[in-house]
């Protein structure tokens, strides 16, 4: 795909895209910051995305699938109190589950589109990229990254770049925290 | 994942957190008290260049390893259950390419295929579209399978009327 160089700055604009796109979304402060980036094999999706998430722990998950020219996967792990907090924040204490899941629909779409846009910018590309709808659920975090890993092979996608983000929120009870993990085969 | 367990150690305890559209072959000889586990990731080897590196991704590959690994400590048709296959990835715009979108089910399929009636199938725990995790007690055969929920069911496949 390109150099460590254009990795890194492809990965720092992205940072910056997106911790403003959210900041702006959201209306509180938002860090959005890159932990890690690692390329690794689709197989070992769990165990290097363990590191970050507990394997076994379920969480609400926020997917969103890219195709077209340019391919990747987002996935964003929060902890179920922490999504549900940052739900009725941005509702006001609606608690419609599918108004709640729009909500975090919109992130995952928010994120996927500002990590894109920094990417293609750094590595200087037109590529098309289609988003597809962000799928949110709740499942164990290692029935979404095995899943995900199988999809990777089944493609033949063995080698991914993958990047590790970690998102905290701000709110006035405190701070909600989840991670987002952006794969782009190799 | 794509991995081959077959042990007689009563210490351990098998475990696979978090399953998805893998598939997960449970197995366990009564008389032997041998276990096996095999976490099978794509249904079929044709024409996959990874055979050589990574063959146990593959179902029809993996279980008659898995089924051969055993008979040769003579755990001949052990009891098994089958776990995963669910559907969690859902992608709308890949809708169209079955072999992406169906992998799941197509695992179970090809599972079913390679044990060919040469298991006691005790449990089918397979589709749907959230996962599992699980573990099985090598010391008893009894095999633990946790939902999202949280609920965990018990399958015991120790009972010897079930060995052929």
């Amino acid at each position: 795909m390109g150099t460590t160089r254009t990795f890194e700055e492809a990965l720092k604009f992205a940072q910056s895209e997106c911790q403003t796109a959210l900041t702006e979304f959201l209306g509180t402060d938002v860090e959005f910051h890159l932990v890690e980036w690692i390329v690794c094999y689709a197989d070992e999706l769990l165990s290097v995305v363990g590191q970050f998430v507990g394997v076994e722990e379920v969480y609400r998950a926020i997917v969103v699938g890219i195709y077209g020219d340019l391919q990747g996967y987002l996935v964003m792990f929060f902890p179920i109190k922490d999504a549900e907090e940052l739900a009725a924040y941005m509702l006001d204490g609606e608690s419609d589950p599918e108004i709640q899941e729009s909500v975090l629909a919109e992130i995952g779409n928010l994120t996927t589109a500002r990590l894109l846009m920094g990417f293609s910018k750094a590595i200087k590309t037109n590529e098309e990229a289609l988003p597809t709808p962000p799928q949110t659920q709740v499942d164990f975090s290692g029935s979404l990254l095995q899943s995900l890993s199988a999809l990777l092979l089944s493609q033949g996608q063995v080698k991914v770049f993958h990047s590790v983000w970690k998102l905290q929120i701000q709110l006035l009870e405190g701070t909600v925290n989840g991670t987002a993990h952006f794969f782009l085969p190799m | 994942m794509g991995e081959i367990v077959v042990t007689g150690d009563p210490e351990m305890v098998l475990a696979v957190p978090g399953i998805g559209s893998c598939v997960v072959v449970c197995a366990f000889h009564p008389r032997t008290r041998l276990a096996g586990m095999a976490h099978i990731v794509l249904p079929s080897s044709q024409g996959r260049s990874e055979v050589s590196t990574k063959p146990f991704w593959f179902a029809d590959i993996a279980v008659p390893h898995l089924l051969e690994s055993m008979k040769m400590k003579g755990a001949i048709r052990p009891n098994c259950a089958i776990v995963g296959g669910a559907k969690v990835l859902n992608f709308s715009l890949i809708a169209t390419n079955t072999s992406v979108t169906n992998i799941g089910e197509l695992n179970v399929k090809s599972v079913l295929e390679n044990l060919n009636g040469s298991v006691n199938l005790v449990a089918q725990i397979v589709g749907g579209n959230t996962g599992f995790s699980i573990r099985l007690q090598v010391a008893d055969g009894i095999l633990f399978i946790k939902d999202k929920e949280g609920q965990i069911r018990q399958i015991n496949l120790s009972l010897p009327w079930m060995e052929g």
